[in-house]
C-alpha cells in the first residue's frame, strides 16, 4: 500500500470556517434555552473537532413555529417563477461556498478533499440548480405548491452535501420552510447551508437548524402542528420506524435509503473498466455508499477481477482527508469503523504514519457468502462469484445503485429488471438522477 | 453561474456569400456547435441557458428600446415582452435536465432547427422557439425579416458568448428561401411566423420531407408531430400560442418581484 508521506501539505482547515460550537439557529431570538454540548470527534485523530448543541424540545418547537411562520408570511405567496429565481440565486451562492462546504465535508466525514472539492462541489451546484428548476414546473407534473408550513430534513454523515442542498431547495420550491435536524457531525454542513440561504437574500429563518440527537426534540419537531412532512436518510430499519411514527400522525415521509451498490459483472465485461469504476467507489468511501458495495461476478472473470482489484486497492493512498493526494480517508463514524475494521482482524496492522485514534481502515476486498451477505460501509468491497442469472436476482434485494457490466442487452436488462434501484448503470457505474430524485421529494412534500 | 466562457467573436453571418450560402454556413456552424452542446450534461446546458438569460437581462433597457422601435409597441408592452422573454429562458433553463422525465430529449444525433421569426414579435417569439431547442441540446438558425434583426441578434450574441459560437445563427428571410431552409435544417418552426411566410415555409418543408412545427389551427391533425399531443406536461413545456392570442394579463406581464439573475461574469 502506498502511504502518504508526512511532509505533504494539507488544505487549510480554517477555510472551512468551522465554528467552535454549533448552535441551533433560532436560539438567539427564539428565547429557547441551550442544550448540552456534544463533542464531535475528528475522524482522522479521534480528538474533539468541535462541539454541537444538543437542542432540546423547546428549541425544536420554536424553530418549527418560526420557520413555518416565515414560510407563510414571506415566502409562500411568491409566484412560482419568482421562487425559482430566488432558488437559482441560492444555487449560485452555494457555488461561491463550494470550498468551505468541501473542506467541511472532508473534516467531519473523512471524505478525501480532492473529491470533496471537485466532484462533490460540482454535484452540489448541479443538484441545487436542478431542484430549483422544479419550483416553476410543479403544475407540469401534477403538483401544487404549499401555502406555508415546514418540512423537517434529517441529515447525518451519510447525507452528501448535494443531496442536502437538493432537498432544501426542493422543499423551498414547493413553498415550505425547512427545519434542518442534523446529527452532531452533520451540523456544520447544515449551518453552512442555512448561511447560504440567508446570503442569497431569502427570508431569515426560512431555513432553521436544530442540531442534536435528543429524542424529545425529534418528537417535538415531528409532532409540531406546522410540520407537514419529513425527509430522512438512513438504514432500512431506521427509516421504517420513522415512517411508522409519521404515518400515525398522517404526515408523509420522503425517505432516501442508504445507497447500496451492486455491480453485476457478466461474461464479456471489460475487467479493466469494471475495476476502475469499483476502485472509484472505494475512493468515495463510506459517505458514497453507506449501505456498502458488492460485486457479483461470473466465475469466468472472477479471478482476473479479484487480482486486478487486489492490486488496485493496495495502490490506493490512505491518509489525511485534507491531503489532496489521499484516495481513502478515515471512516465517518465510530460504528462504521468498528464494523469495517472487524473484517481485517489482526492481520492488517495500520501504517505507523496514520494518526493514532483515527477511524482508519485499509481498503479491503472481502469474499461474500451466506454468513456475510453484505459488506459494511467504508473502503470495503464485497465479492461474490455467481454461476448464472438465477443466482443474481435473489442477491439484489435492497439495492439502490445497480450497474450491469457485459452480457448481451437482453441478459443485462433481465438483471436490471430483477431489482428496483433508484440509479442504474449499463456498461458503466450507476449514477444518481438529481432531477428524478428531486421530483420524488416534491411528490412527497407537496399537496 | 459559471456558464460564461469569456468574450468570443459574434458568429453573425455577414452578407458576403451567394444565394443560400449564408444560410448553409449558419446551419453548418449550428450543427457543428450542436454536436458538442448535445454531449454536454443536461444540467450544465440548463446552467448555460440561465447565463444567457442573465446576459440579456443586463441589456434589458436596450432590448426594450429595440422592441419598441421594431414593433411600434408601447413601453409597457415592450417591457412585458422583454421580461416574458427572460422568464421563458429561465423556465427552459430549468427544463434542460428534466426533459427525459417527460419522455422527450432522448439521445440522438445533433440537429438544427430553423425558426421563422415574425415582424410583429422580434424578441419573445424567437426566444420561445429557441429556448426549448437549446435546452434539448440542439442548435438553431433564426430566419428574420429584413430590418428586424437587432433584438434577435442580441439573443444570438448572448448564446455565442455564454454557450457556444455558432450554436444559434441568424439570417434574413431574403437569404433563406423556404426551399433552402427546408434543405438545410432538420426541423422548421413556423409557430410564430407571419401567416404568409408560414404557408410558404410549410409547403416547402412538406415538399422536402422536412418536419414542421406549426400552430394547431394551421396544420391538419394528421400532419402534427407526435409531441404535439397536448398533455399537461407538454402544454407547459411548449406554449404554442401567438403573443397576440394571449390575454392582456398574460401578454403584458407585471414586473418581476424576484431578484436580478445571478451575475455570470
Amino acid at each position: 500500500m502506498r502511504r502518504v508521506p508526512r511532509h505533504r501539505r494539507l488544505e487549510d482547515a480554517s477555510d472551512a470556517g468551522l465554528p467552535e460550537v454549533c448552535h441551533a439557529t433560532v436560539a438567539s431570538h427564539g428565547g429557547a434555552t441551550g442544550g448540552a454540548l456534544l463533542d464531535v470527534p475528528d475522524p482522522a485523530t479521534g480528538e474533539p473537532l468541535l462541539r454541537v448543541e444538543d437542542a432540546g424540545p423547546q428549541t425544536a418547537a420554536v424553530a418549527a413555529s418560526t420557520t413555518a411562520r416565515v414560510a407563510r408570511g414571506d415566502w409562500a405567496w411568491l409566484a412560482q417563477e419568482d421562487r425559482a429565481r430566488w432558488l437559482y440565486v441560492l444555487a449560485a451562492e452555494l457555488e461561491a461556498r463550494a470550498r468551505p462546504v468541501g473542506l467541511t465535508s472532508a473534516l467531519v466525514t473523512g471524505r478525501p478533499v480532492a473529491a470533496a472539492l471537485h466532484a462533490d462541489a460540482a454535484r452540489l451546484v448541479d443538484a441545487a440548480f436542478s431542484a430549483a428548476g422544479w419550483a416553476d414546473k410543479l403544475p407540469a407534473v401534477g403538483l401544487r405548491p404549499r401555502r406555508g408550513g415546514a418540512v423537517v430534513l434529517r441529515s447525518s454523515w451519510r447525507t452528501p452535501p448535494a443531496a442536502l442542498a437538493a432537498a432544501v431547495t426542493g422543499a423551498l420550491g414547493v413553498g415550505l420552510g425547512v427545519v434542518l435536524r442534523p446529527t452532531p457531525e452533520a451540523a456544520p454542513l447544515a449551518l453552512l447551508l442555512a448561511g447560504a440561504v440567508r446570503a442569497a437574500g431569502l427570508p431569515a429563518d426560512l431555513v432553521s437548524v436544530v442540531p442534536g440527537t435528543a429524542p424529545g426534540a425529534d418528537k417535538a419537531l415531528l409532532t409540531h402542528e406546522d410540520v407537514l412532512a419529513a425527509h430522512a436518510d438512513g438504514g432500512a430499519e431506521e427509516l421504517r420506524e420513522l415512517a411508522v411514527a409519521l404515518a400515525e400522525l398522517g404526515r408523509p415521509l420522503h425517505e432516501r435509503a442508504d445507497a447500496t451498490g451492486v455491480d453485476v459483472v457478466l461474461d464479456g465485461a471489460d475487467v479493466e473498466d469494471v475495476a476502475d469504476a469499483l476502485l472509484d467507489t472505494v475512493r468515495g468511501s463510506a459517505p458514497a455508499r453507506p449501505g456498502g458495495s458488492r460485486v457479483l461476478v461470473v466465475a469466468a472473470l472472477a479471478d482476473r477481477l479479484t487480482e486486478r482489484l487486489t492490486e488496485g486497492l493496495a495502490a490506493l493512498r490512505v491518509g489525511h482527508p485534507l491531503d489532496r493526494a489521499t484516495d481513502v480517508g478515515p471512516c465517518p463514524a465510530a460504528d462504521v469503523h468498528h464494523r469495517a475494521r472487524a473484517l481485517r482482524g489482526r492481520r492488517a496492522a495500520l501504517p505507523g504514519d496514520l494518526p493514532a485514534g483515527g477511524w482508519w481502515v485499509l481498503p479491503t476486498l472481502v469474499p461474500l457468502g451466506r454468513r456475510a451477505p453484505v459488506p459494511p460501509a467504508g473502503p470495503v468491497l464485497g465479492v461474490r462469484v455467481v454461476t448464472g442469472d438465477d443466482d443474481v436476482a435473489p442477491l439484489l434485494a435492497g439495492t439502490t445503485h445497480l450497474a450491469v457490466w457485459g452480457g448481451d442487452a437482453r441478459r443485462a436488462l433481465r438483471v436490471l429488471g430483477a431489482a428496483a434501484p433508484r440509479a442504474v448503470g449499463l456498461g458503466g457505474p450507476a449514477t444518481d438522477d438529481d432531477a428524478a430524485d428531486a421530483l420524488r421529494l416534491l411528490r412527497a412534500v407537496s399537496s | 453561474m459559471s456558464g460564461a466562457r469569456g468574450r468570443v467573436p459574434v458568429p453573425l453571418v455577414r452578407p458576403s456569400a451567394g444565394d443560400g450560402q449564408e444560410l448553409l454556413l449558419a446551419a453548418g456552424a449550428a450543427l457543428r456547435a450542436a454536436r458538442a452542446w448535445r454531449a454536454t450534461a443536461p444540467v450544465r446546458r440548463g446552467r448555460a441557458l440561465l447565463a444567457v438569460a442573465a446576459a440579456l437581462e443586463q441589456r434589458r433597457a436596450e432590448l426594450v428600446d429595440e422592441v419598441r422601435r421594431q414593433q411600434g409597441a408601447r413601453v409597457s408592452e415592450a417591457l412585458g415582452a422583454v421580461d416574458a422573454a427572460l422568464d421563458e429562458l429561465v423556465r427552459w433553463a430549468g427544463w434542460a435536465d428534466k426533459l427525459h422525465l417527460l419522455g422527450v430529449g432522448r439521445p440522438g444525433p445533433a440537429a438544427v432547427v430553423g425558426v421563422v421569426v415574425p415582424r410583429s414579435d422580434v424578441l419573445l417569439a424567437p426566444v420561445r422557439a429557441v429556448a426549448p431547442v437549446l435546452a434539448a441540446g440542439a442548435g438553431a438558425v433564426l430566419v428574420r425579416p429584413a430590418g428586424t434583426g437587432t433584438a434577435a441578434d442580441a439573443l444570438v450574441r448572448a448564446v455565442a458568448e455564454e454557450v457556444s459560437p455558432g450554436l444559434l445563427g441568424a439570417v434574413d428571410t431574403a437569404r433563406a428561401a423556404p426551399r433552402e431552409l427546408a434543405a438545410a435544417v432538420e426541423l422548421v418552426d413556423v409557430r410564430w411566423a407571419d401567416p404568409g411566410d408560414a404557408a410558404a415555409y410549410r409547403t416547402a418543408a412538406a415538399a422536402a420531407g422536412c418536419p414542421v412545427v406549426a400552430l394547431h389551427d394551421e396544420v391538419p391533425a394528421e400532419e402534427r408531430l407526435p409531441e404535439e399531443t397536448g398533455d399537461a406536461a407538454a402544454e407547459d413545456a411548449t406554449d404554442r400560442r401567438r403573443p397576440e392570442d394571449l390575454p392582456d394579463a398574460e401578454r403584458v406581464r407585471p414586473f418581476r418581484t424576484g431578484p436580478d439573475l445571478p451575475d455570470t461574469a
